[in-house]
């Protein structure tokens, strides 16, 4: 017992907890334990086989990719903002570029100690919908004006390809 | 007291029953952050980093554990081996905290600017504080004696700032927030670090309070040779302390419990008797050097036994001891007790030191060979003139025409200074000793 504690104890240690770390990992990445139903189905429901409907898609993908932070009515916690402030960025001058880089690029301000991480991964179509979604969700209708205001994929296309960093977009932020 | 009858079985189901628990205390909170209501996951890098930091701060908790001189935990390894294991161990979760915020900023290097403690939130800032305490801590540890820190003031540093990095963790761990979405969920980590935090105040207070209920007196402070003093002391209306032939104790000679300053010494007097025992000290360092000029009735409070090497431990048919200078205190005991047993079994004892005069406990040895199957063999540096036996250091050759026909069965015990007992493991492993049947005892414990 003394010379397994004292040699070899320690190397096993060390392994044990890497694989520990890694399977919890995966568990957690790939969604083994979930509470949240809604989000599950959002992970593994492709969505597919259903007329294309862009609020259905907007939804399916808020809950997929921005409830865990956001909340699932938007409502935000902890380091992470609610999003009732979204549409009146979206409607300032230089708003709605700046909505759609941050989505794109990510962003890191001294406002939020937890950057928005990029999401440029997301086709346009989905991010148009996953915006507009936000845009007209959680009480923000209020303040937007449907007819002609949201965005549509090529608003999406047109905004890629600049090299941004999560700090740049923060610095055309409209005030 | 150790059970005579406890087996080297029954030892090894403890230790590996000790070592699970570690484990599953290491791994529960991860397993707590899976009972629902659990957030949706994220992606896997940032999970795998969540999780290190989460065996981070469990293992600093056991940390604590470790040093509490539980002998229930300490019983199946031995306490040097597990102090040993508290440094490693500290290696591995400063690598798993490190990783953590690593791997996070990696993953998304806008996470950076939390590094600025002006930009970051509270739970960022309690991260950093964590961290450079922790490195501090880690720092002082690893290089006390380089920057000549003394022991008392590096022993409360080491407890404040292990402290404050529980405590500091704690709220990171609380303000993060992700895994302590629920009340039950905060309460759990919040206990566990008050609990660490108690563990602290318990050993530090109750245990030391209950130490004045075990006062001892020094009744003798005797010169033996080579600079070395036995130091005996006495039961004040207690029972004494049972200790196996070899172990340990940690002493503190002062009027208070409660003080600092502790160091840890072998019994070099026989375990029969339990109330008048002996330690065998050499003047060594700051602490050592005061030993002369210690009063008798001087008070005294000892935590102990502790100590793997004992001759009781181990079954055997005779024994070797091998002792470089002042390492001749615990051997001491293991020849006093084993006359005082009239134990029939032989010795061999190989006894290393600079010069002839300088040899302690020389004449006590020579008296217990009347009593004993005892055989000694001298190895003098510095021999005097006419010198007729050993010179120089112990090797193979040296060990080989002293050692017994049958030494290969017999359990052989060391204690000297680091470098010695290192070069004799070697050539006795070379000569076909089993590593199991080799035990040494290293001073450099604290």
């Amino acid at each position: 017992m003394r010379h397994f504690l004292g040699n070899i104890a320690i190397y096993l240690i060390i392994v044990f907890l890497v694989g520990a770390a890694t399977f919890f990992a995966w568990m957690r990445s790939s969604q083994i334990v979930i509470s949240n139903e809604e989000t599950v189905i959002a992970r593994f429901d492709t969505s597919s086989g259903r007329q294309f409907n862009w609020s259905q898609l907007g939804e399916h993908s808020y809950l997929r990719n921005c409830a865990n932070c956001h909340g699932s009515d938007g409502q935000g916690w902890g380091q992470y903002p609610a999003l009732n402030h979204t549409p009146l960025l979206f409607i300032s001058p230089q708003g709605r570029s700046y909505i759609i880089d941050l989505h794109i690029y990510g962003l890191t301000s001294s406002r939020w100690a937890v950057p928005m991480p990029p999401m440029g991964h997301i086709q346009d179509i989905e991010m148009a919908s996953v915006i507009n979604y936000v845009l007209t969700q959680f009480g923000n209708e209020e303040t937007i004006n449907e007819d002609g205001e949201l965005l549509r994929p090529p608003d999406i296309a047109e905004r890629r390809g600049q090299n941004l960093s999560p700090k740049d977009v923060n610095g055309r932020r409209p005030n | 007291m150790m059970d005579k009858k406890e087996t080297s079985l029954r030892r090894d189901i403890t230790g590996f029953f000790w070592i699970t628990i570690f484990l599953a205390i290491v791994v529960s909170p991860v397993c707590i952050m899976l009972v629902m209501p659990t957030p949706s996951g994220r992606e896997f890098w940032l999970e795998f980093s969540v999780a290190l930091g989460f065996f981070g701060l469990m293992q600093l908790v056991v940390q604590f554990i470790l040093i509490a001189r539980f002998k229930s935990v300490t019983r199946p390894y031995g306490i040097d081996v597990i102090l040993q294991f508290h440094r490693r161990l500290a290696l591995v979760a400063m690598s798993v905290i490190l990783l953590h915020p690593i791997i996070i900023m990696i993953n998304n290097p806008s996470r950076l600017k939390m590094l600025n403690p002006l930009e970051g939130n509270w739970a960022s800032r309690f991260a950093i504080i964590t961290v450079v305490l922790f490195l501090v801590l880690a720092a002082t540890s690893r290089f006390r004696e380089k920057i000549k820190l003394k022991y008392e003031y590096w022993r409360m540093s080491h407890l404040v700032l292990s402290v404050l990095v529980i405590v500091f963790s704690q709220l990171h761990v609380s303000l993060a927030g992700l895994y302590t979405n629920t009340f039950w969920k905060q309460s759990i980590f919040v206990t566990m670090a008050t609990a660490t935090v108690g563990l602290v105040l318990y050993l530090r207070f109750i245990k030391s309070a209950w130490q004045r209920s075990n006062q001892w007196r020094v009744t003798e402070v005797r010169q033996e040779r080579g600079d070395s003093w036995t130091l005996a002391l006495e039961a004040e209306n207690h029972s004494g302390i049972s200790f196996l032939p070899g172990q340990f104790a940690w002493l503190k000679l002062a009027s208070s419990p409660f003080t600092l300053e502790e160091h840890p010494f072998s019994f070099s007097s026989g375990s029969m008797s339990t109330a008048c025992i002996e330690f065998g000290i050499k003047e060594l360092g700051d602490f050592t050097g005061e030993i002369k000029n210690i009063q008798p009735g001087t008070r005294a409070y000892l935590d102990g036994p502790h100590g793997a090497f004992n001759i009781d431990r181990y079954p055997a048919v005779g024994f070797v001891f091998i002792a470089g200078g002042i390492g001749i205190a615990p051997i001491m005991s293991f020849l006093r007790s084993m006359s005082e047993r009239k134990d029939p079994r032989p010795v061999v004892l190989f006894y290393a030191d600079r010069t002839w005069d300088g040899l302690a406990f020389r004449e006590d040895i020579e008296e217990l060979k009347e009593n004993l199957d005892l055989k000694v063999v001298y190895v003098l540096q510095e021999p005097p003139e006419n010198w007729q036996g050993e010179r120089g250091m112990i090797d193979k050759e040296l060990l080989e025409n002293h050692l017994p026909e049958e030494f290969i069965h017999r359990n052989i015990f060391i204690c000297g200074p680091d470098p010695m007992m290192n070069v004799i493991q070697e050539l006795l492993l070379e000569l076909g000793v089993e590593k199991v049947s080799i035990h040494l005892e290293r001073f450099s414990l604290a």
